[in-house]
């Protein structure tokens, strides 16, 4: 499995440690304090390791930092997540010709984006999909692709969507990708959903706390495509990042269509 | 009864209610409107996967089907209209999960030197070519240090200065020296490859209050 990005550097607050690298010669023992480390004298004892002293200062509101690994959306991503194909059918319950069926008058955008996500809940593919209670978006979801499919026969659009979200199950978001595509076929409306889903990122030890909603809430889905993964950067809340690759997402379109492809009614 | 407005006022019940509970209203109303309510039960097609979604991994493994009832009286006559939605759920295998830390160290292409200004180091081995493109090698192992313990290994370079990293305010700052046996003085010693240094892929350092 590819593991995508490079290293990430969230910008860390002004008390971080900053490490630099300096040339310097190795202090010997009872060479204290260490100019090139700028120890003073008063900062203590430190450890003795072989012939090295090192002198070390009292550590003060030293930072709690979390350190994440993303998981970018890219073709290892699309490749190596579960794919959840759900097909909903509902019938048009049409009169004289005119759908009456109030499905036929939600398009693909508002099935995937109304809030709450609530046709996702309803039609009971939240669930399907290995989704957990209590959805709600923490980075609203966009639009990122469309291509023309054959779904139960018809050729229709089919719309590829990302979005994070929260569920009951975890703290940590989860980046949501869904192909969606509708069509009439008889006296249905069908509405045919690939679901993949998989944490954002993970944490780099067990217990450690997930950064805040600080950096999410500055997220925007159309500014995380790009054609590559960010790789190597210092980021702060705001920037620009990538963490949805065009060949993810074609990726996983690519199986959505191959899948819708292959259904047909019973 | 007029059924564009009907319609009209149904989609715009949808942002608010249950979605087939809509579904069942709208098509009893519909019904009603031609003066033929009756009681009928409108059931939506099963679907299938054939073999190519099979080819790919998929497998069926959910039916669901959803039924809603809607009464409704019209010119004194009364019926309902039963919707039966259906959900048709196929999967393939499933995530892999996400890598171990220590896999995404030793898979990385990441050099020492594009992750070496961040903090808290939590593992570093190498030689003296901290700022170097230097690469991983699989196999090696990491150590996690802690965040109030900045521990670096900083070989030592025949004949030329020590490369030293310092940290900005200071924190514990280990010296070790290099013996035999790709070892440093660490107590206890703490082996690294000979030449080699590696970083880990996706990492990225994030203190809590967000920034």
């Amino acid at each position: 499995m590819s593991h995508g990005v490079g290293p990430l550097f969230l910008t860390a607050p002004p008390s971080s440690l900053i490490l630099e690298l300096l040339e310097t010669t190795r202090q010997e023992s009872g060479n204290s304090p260490n100019p090139v480390l700028g120890v003073s004298d008063d900062t203590g004892g430190g450890p003795t390791i072989g012939s090295t002293t090192i002198n070390t200062p009292s550590i003060t509101n030293l930072p709690s930092v979390t350190q994440i690994y993303w998981n970018p959306l890219d073709t290892g991503w699309a490749e190596n997540t579960q794919t959840t194909v759900a097909v909903f059918t509902t019938p048009s319950a049409s009169v004289g010709g005119r759908s009456l069926n109030p499905l036929s008058e939600v398009d693909e955008n508002e099935f995937v984006t109304a809030d709450g996500a609530e046709y996702l809940e309803e039609s009971g593919i939240r669930e399907a999909a290995g989704l957990g209670p209590n959805l709600s978006w923490v980075v609203a979801p966009a639009e990122v692709a469309s291509r023309s499919v054959t779904f139960l026969g018809n050729q229709t659009t089919m719309r590829s969507y990302v979005g994070y979200v929260t569920t009951g199950d975890s703290e940590i978001p989860r980046t949501l990708l869904i192909n969606l595509a509708t069509t009439e076929t008889g006296d249905d409306i069908a509405f045919g959903v690939t679901v993949q889903h998989r944490a954002m990122y993970s944490l780099s030890e067990d217990g450690a706390s997930a950064p805040t909603d600080g950096i999410l809430s500055a997220m925007s889905v159309p500014d995380l495509v790009g054609a590559e993964a960010s790789n190597g950067l210092n980021v702060s809340a705001g920037d620009d990042i990538t963490l949805v690759v065009d060949a993810g997402v074609t990726t996983s379109a690519d199986l959505a269509a191959q899948a819708l492809g292959d259904l047909s009614l019973a | 009864m007029n059924s564009k407005r009907e319609l009209t006022d149904t989609t715009a019940r949808l942002t608010r209610r249950k979605l087939l509970l809509a579904a069942g209203v709208a098509g009893a109303a519909g019904l009603a409107g031609c003066g033929g309510l009756t009681n009928q039960t409108i059931t939506a097609s099963d679907v299938e996967m054939g073999e190519t979604m099979a080819g790919l991994g998929f497998e069926q493994t959910d039916t669901k089907t959803f039924t809603n009832k809607a009464e409704r009286e019209a010119f004194g006559v009364s019926g309902s209209v039963t919707a039966e939605s259906k959900l048709t759920v196929f999967a393939n295998e499933e995530s892999t999960p996400d890598p171990t830390e220590e896999e995404r160290w030793t898979e990385s292409d990441s050099t020492l030197s594009q992750w070496s200004d961040s903090t808290p180091i939590r593992a570093v081995r190498g030689s003296d070519g901290l700022d170097g493109d230097i690469m991983p090698a699989e196999g090696d192992q990491f150590e996690s240090m802690p965040a109030a313990s900045t521990t670096l290994l900083v070989p030592d370079t025949d004949g030329e200065p020590d490369r030293v990293i310092s940290s900005t305010p200071m924190a514990d700052v280990d010296f070790g020296d290099r013996v035999s046996d790709g070892e440093v003085t660490f107590d206890p010693p703490v082996p690294y490859a000979e030449g080699e240094s590696f970083a880990p892929a996706g990492l990225a350092f994030v203190s809590e209050d967000g920034q």
